[in-house]
């Protein structure tokens, strides 16, 4: 079978995950066997995580634009590129508190034994700094520095990585461009009547509202956000509410000019949720997310964290935030549309019946967003606020899955990492820890080597850390040292 | 195996090990092979290869060939390694699929270099440095009744205590339900904190005392006895083991430096013992040098692998028949389990629910590619195969099978034994050929796919001719420094 039956795909939305659909689309499949095209709003759609106009990222976006071949001078440009090394908790996990989760390394492991055991050992020696003394990206944020990983491996530099702060509409207009060079076509116009087959129910074809001829298509992706116009609306697939885990259901947000730029996301915790500060190269742009049953504000955007039931369902697959909304804690929203764009490709439908494909996409995406959203909620429960918000998120019954991983590093400070999980063991150990997580007991091999030679290996990391984070550059020096 | 690893493992820590054993249970010493993992357990242990080769009259191993499976006269190997290259970020079996259906006749194992080198009997190291020489792994082929004296005396070295005689009784206490003491044949009455059992099939502790419960996985591998013996050296060893189906299962043949370690694998409905040995020595390579031993088990796992404070690990913990040879890998896991998860004293469930979780995991996964090996035949020469062609299989197994035959998608998972690469083998060696291939291949003509193919070709068949003789390097071990053990080939 040389030519696949399924030819015309319709993306339906011009968010930020319809446009980098869009253009991963065109980038990986054959230009002259698929036809793709987007039905992009004039007026975009509102998104919760750019309602600030800052968009936080994790280093994984990278590889999409290194297969897009978007350079990062080019994001520094036009989307106003800030640089993050990780995000600064504060507040949590209770006033007075802090802890940094450095998207870069933490320490490392000795004999197989993960660090964060060796370092509850020398902790509970008095032998130890606090856990993020170890990693390279925190505290070269504490010093307001920032540099680029070294490739080369035996450099602790080549232990940093970065994420991205975005002014998102610049960023979504910068992927539009990106997909239309690689033959996206681009229509205009808001979602209309979407029109399904008498016989089975499959989406036919999609109107444009306000005239037009219907977009008749094989195969269409929803990338309409919350509202999911396509999967919620048309096809009914229903919506998985998560608020009784994630009770933040409203964001307020402002753009602030003359902010000293820093290299890391600052997340504060406040009375009945949080609000972030994002850096971008001007200015920043602050978010604030809270609880409605514990809180009012005027202007605030509504929005409910949760997922559709299916993500793919008959000839409809829908990415982004019409497939699943997690509160923006944690930067990781485009990460789930990384995930969801590279899956799709790897199951990429022939025909109409694509019930195997549909259900695989739905087995791991499901697993996908099921996993990030755990670390979410652990930031939540995790916490010795006395709010009557944090009571009751120190209260609640978590998922079962998450209940079982507390309980495993709870018992020996082991990090379970099932199949389908995107956050790193390094990511989970920083939250249990920071959030106040104390293990009863950590690895026993941790115990084996020699205490002498744990400790000043923990010390030279310490010794080496610091001096590497003294050598990088200032990151104003760094930002004006970029093309701009 | 246990022992050397939890004596090599916990040096340093406040533990004592003793372990127990009767000369009374054998082991069936007629030669093992491995996967690659053994390298790891090798190498965490610090044994040196070469000398590790020497004493236990060890080979390589670079697969193993699977005859007369989908039809009688077909063959294959399955590697330890690739096939070919990605390309745009798509597997290397989706262009293959594309040229098949073009109508070329090339094998995709034309494509992987520990095939074509297993097929010469060549062998040099890996290396790792992202050329054609970084797309395999190894593994080995030992003489079990000399490793196990090896790992003795490892184990001895460093302390672990060692009393031979049979346990007569276990006592558990009567309030916690915790084994206490076991009491041997001497009156010896041995106390412990844990309780590791590797009494093999029988579970002298977790199932005898603790009534862990079996699973029964017969009806997807129903293959219950074997019979088993040595024979003569008949020329310079290959390097992968043979697997060759007959009318009531398969025989194995593994290669030693110095014999063959050969076997029967059969289901016990579908002929007599009798019959079995008679078709068995008269497929010998060589002369047997050994009498033929029986052997019955039943294909399953523990329902629980880790009862209170008693762990149950290699045959005690479950079995499956050694068709791709994971019986030491499945003991390995277990142990690696068992450290990762090492109890104190107040034996926290949550450590151990999770290592019956992972344990669970692993023999399920390697059930369902073991399964595929019988299920997806088309022979129909005789009752067994006819009876595996159409059992019922595990619906994990028939999800796998589904995408891979309608669109090439292998089901990827973290944990378990047997990443794509393997499920590529074994599928196409058995004769199940995805009817689409990725769109993403489209990007080239047919003319540059063509073109391409035959490079990866010829540069697999230069590779293979460039390497020395899988004897050479037996005679040359401990010349050349094997590097670390990777779980992928290509990182």
């Amino acid at each position: 079978m040389a030519e696949p039956r399924v030819r015309d795909i319709l993306i339906v939305g011009g968010t930020i995950a319809g446009w980098l659909t869009a253009a991963i689309l065109a980038r990986s499949l054959p230009r002259e066997l698929y036809h793709i095209r987007l039905l992009d709003a004039a007026t975009p759609v509102v998104e919760l995580e750019t309602l600030g106009g800052g968009l936080a990222t994790l280093p994984a976006l990278r590889t999409a634009h290194a297969l897009l071949g978007l350079p990062e001078a080019e994001l520094g440009r036009s989307a106003g590129a800030g640089f993050s090394l990780g995000a600064d908790y504060a507040g949590w996990p209770r006033p007075g508190g802090r802890y940094f989760r450095p998207f870069g390394g933490t320490g490392a492991a000795l004999d197989g034994v993960a660090f964060h055991n060796l370092w509850q050992r020398m902790r509970r020696a008095s032998a130890a700094g606090e856990l993020e003394d170890y990693a390279l990206g925190a505290v070269a944020a504490r010093l307001g520095r920032f540099a680029p990983p070294s490739s080369d491996r035996a450099s602790v530099l080549s232990t940093l990585d970065y994420g991205y702060h975005l002014d998102g509409e610049a960023y979504r207009q910068l992927l539009r461009a990106a997909a239309l060079q690689h033959g996206v076509l681009r229509i205009e116009g808001e979602p209309g009547e979407v029109r399904l087959r008498g016989t089975d129910g499959w989406i036919e074809a999609v109107a444009a509202a306000g005239g037009g001829e219907p977009l008749v298509a094989d195969f269409f992706i929803d990338c309409t956000g919350a509202k999911a116009c396509l999967l919620g609306e048309a096809l009914s697939v229903p919506f998985e509410d998560w608020t009784h885990w994630l009770p933040c259901d409203r964001a307020v947000a402002v753009r602030e000019s003359g902010e000293v730029p820093f290299p890391f996301l600052r997340v504060e915790a406040q009375g009945a949720g949080w609000q972030w500060r994002m850096p971008l190269r001007e200015g920043a742009a602050r978010l604030r997310v809270f609880a409605s049953a514990h809180e009012q504000a005027d202007g605030a955007v509504a929005f409910a964290s949760g997922r559709r039931a299916r993500f793919w369902e008959r000839n409809c697959v829908a990415i982004g935030a019409a497939a699943s909304l997690l509160d923006p804690l944690e930067p990781a929203s485009l990460q789930a549309v990384q995930r969801g764009i590279s899956q799709f490709l790897l199951l990429m439908p022939f025909k109409d019946d694509a019930a195997g494909e549909a259900e695989e996409y739905n087995r791991i995406m499901t697993e996908t967003v099921e996993r990030m959203r755990d670390l979410v909620i652990l930031h939540y429960k995790a916490n010795r606020r006395e709010e009557p918000f944090w009571r009751a998120c120190r209260e609640m019954q978590v998922p079962d899955i998450l209940a079982y991983k507390i309980r495993l590093f709870e018992a020996k400070a082991k990090i379970l990492a099932l199949d389908e999980e995107m956050f790193r063991d390094e990511d989970w150990a920083a939250v249990y820890l920071g959030q106040g997580v104390q293990p009863r007991a950590y690895d026993v091999l941790a115990d084996a080597p020699d205490k002498a030679l744990v400790r000043d290996q923990l010390a030279g990391m310490r010794k080496a850390i610091n001096a590497a984070a003294e050598a990088t550059p200032p990151y104003a020096a760094f930002l004006q040292g970029q093309p701009a | 195996m246990t022992a050397a690893a939890l004596s090599k493992k916990l040096a340093g820590l406040p533990v004592s090990i003793r372990l127990v054993e009767s000369a009374e249970i054998g082991i069936v010493g007629v030669g093992e092979a491995t996967v690659p993992h053994i390298r790891y357990f090798n190498q965490t242990l610090g044994l040196d290869e070469a000398d590790f080769i020497k004493k236990t009259q060890a080979t390589i191993k670079l697969g193993i060939k699977f005859a007369d499976w989908a039809r009688i006269g077909d063959a294959y190997i399955h590697p330890f390694g690739e096939f070919g290259t990605h390309i745009h970020k798509v597997d290397f079996h989706h262009y293959w699929v594309k040229l098949r259906q073009l109508g070329d006749p090339h094998p995709i194992f034309d494509y992987s270099l520990p095939c074509i080198a297993a097929e010469r009997d060549r062998f040099v190291l890996p290396r790792y440095d992202n050329s054609i020489f970084s797309s395999y792994g190894y593994a080995y082929h030992f003489d079990t009744n000399l490793y196990g004296p090896y790992l003795r005396d490892y184990a001895e070295a460093r302390g672990v205590r060692r009393t031979e005689g049979k346990v007569v009784d276990v006592t558990l206490d009567g309030e916690t339900g915790h084994v206490r003491s076991v009491r041997m044949a001497s009156g010896e009455i041995i106390e412990a904190d844990l309780f590791v059992d590797c009494s093999g099939f029988r579970g002298l502790i977790i199932e005898q005392q603790l009534h862990a419960g079996y699973r029964d996985w017969t009806n997807y591998l129903p293959c219950n006895r074997a019979v088993a013996c040595s024979s003569e050296w008949t020329g310079e060893p290959s390097p992968y083991t043979r697997a060759t189906a007959l009318e009531a299962g398969w025989q194995w043949r593994i290669p030693l430096q110095h014999r063959d370690g050969n076997g029967y694998v059969y289901c016990s409905e579908f002929i007599s013992d009798d019959e079995a040995a008679a078709r068995f020595l008269a497929n010998l390579p060589g002369r047997p040098i050994s009498d033929p031993i029986f052997l019955r088990f039943t294909g399953g796992l523990r329902k629980t692998s880790w009862i209170r404070n008693c762990v149950s690990v290699g045959l005690a913990c479950g079995f499956i028949e050694p068709l791709e040879s994971t019986s030491i890998y499945l003991t390995q896991q277990g142990i690696t389990a068992l450290l990762e998860l090492f109890p104190d004293r107040d034996f926290d469930q949550a450590g151990i629910d999770e290592f019956n979780r992972i344990m669970n995991l692993e023999y399920e996964r390697v059930r369902d590619f073991v399964a595929l090996h019988y299920h997806a035949t088309e022979r129909d020469d005789s009752p067994m195969w006819d009876y595996v062609r159409n059992m019922a299989i595990p619906e994990s197994l028939a999800y796998k099978m589904r995408l891979w035959k309608e669109r090439g998608h292998v089901v990827k998972y973290k944990d378990g034994m047997f990443l794509e690469p393997s499920w590529h083998a074994v599928y196409i060696g058995q004769r199940v050929i995805p009817e689409r291939y990725d769109p993403r291949v489209d990007h080239l003509s047919d003319e540059e796919l063509r073109r391409g193919m035959a490079l990866v070709r010829e540069g697999v068949d230069k590779a293979a001719e460039s390497m020395t003789s899988h004897q050479y390097y037996l005679d040359n071990a401990g010349l050349m420094i094997p590097p670390p053990f990777r779980k992928h080939a290509r990182g």
